[in-house]
């Protein structure tokens, strides 16, 4: 399967017929230069921007964001399953289990069940 | 055999010194435009462009109607060779489809002169209904709008010809 873009913003914008400079007024910039560098994947919004673009686009920011959200989820699981190994080995150390460890075990689990 | 509509793909369509093209993901167009170098370091400079295409969407495949070599304009023959380049930097397969394959393709749609397969491309691809170019008097100039649509017409009949066929 193709992995997806980092981002889908120049679709969207092209959708519209609006031109990188009308896009950017509408998301508060003073000229395109930003709007474009974002369609190029050359620097990454602002989140209040992001959030524009979801509002002009009635898109959400995970969908025009499709690659760069495909990239953080890749590593937040490793991220993840690294927490839960650390944790679930300290905690086979531990006679009495405080209860906070077993709801964060816990949480990762079924974190980790809900992929 | 029917092909993979599920990728990202480009479809060129080569004019003397320019060419249309777009790309489509999952069968929705998601760029188009036509590009074009003056003067001064022509094949380099269209060769840049192409291969600025080519990273920044990384397709499957480029998908171009065969052209006869023997025949060819100089100016043609210069965008095919910018396209090779590129293609080979980019390690991406160029996907011949013929005139008579787009030809086959629309005479199914009922769509026989630019405009008609333009209006069936739209009706696959409607992101590019808004694009479609006014229709040409007999003594304008093809629009510059025309040559996306053609690009279009062969990546369509490339990727839904057997699917059509199959049908």
């Amino acid at each position: 399967m193709t992995d997806r873009l980092p981002n889908y913003l120049r679709a969207q914008r092209k959708n519209t017929g609006l031109s990188q400079r009308e896009l950017g007024f509408i998301v508060g910039y003073e000229n395109e230069d930003a709007v474009g560098r974002h369609e190029l994947s050359r620097s990454i919004p602002p989140l209040l921007i992001a959030l524009a673009y979801e509002a002009v686009f009635r898109v959400p920011v995970s969908e025009l964001f499709a690659g760069l959200c495909d990239a953080v989820e890749s590593s937040i699981e490793a991220r993840i399953a690294a927490l839960e190994g650390k944790i679930a080995l300290h905690a086979a150390e531990e006679v009495d289990r405080p209860a906070d460890v077993t709801r964060k075990l816990q949480w990762l689990k079924n974190h980790r069940s809900a992929r | 055999m029917n092909r993979d509509t599920s990728g990202r793909y480009i479809g060129i369509h080569v004019r003397p010194r320019r060419f249309g093209f777009v790309v489509i993901e999952n069968l929705t167009a998601i760029d188009t435009g036509v590009r074009t170098c003056g003067h001064g370091q022509f094949d380099d400079c269209l060769r840049q462009r192409f291969l600025r295409l080519l990273q920044l969407y990384r397709p499957s495949g480029i998908i171009i109607q065969a052209l006869p070599l023997r025949n060819l304009s100089d100016g043609k023959k210069s965008v095919m060779n910018a396209v090779r380049k590129a293609a080979s930097q980019c390690n991406i397969e160029i996907l011949p489809v013929t005139a008579a394959t787009v030809r086959r393709f629309f005479k199914k749609h009922n769509a026989r002169t630019k405009q008609e397969i333009a209006e069936v491309v739209a009706s696959i691809l409607p992101e590019l209904a808004w694009q479609i170019p006014p229709k040409r008097k007999p003594w304008q100039t093809e629009h510059h709008r025309a040559s996306l649509f053609d690009a279009a017409a062969a990546l369509t009949a490339y990727l839904l010809l057997d699917r059509d066929e199959n049908n």
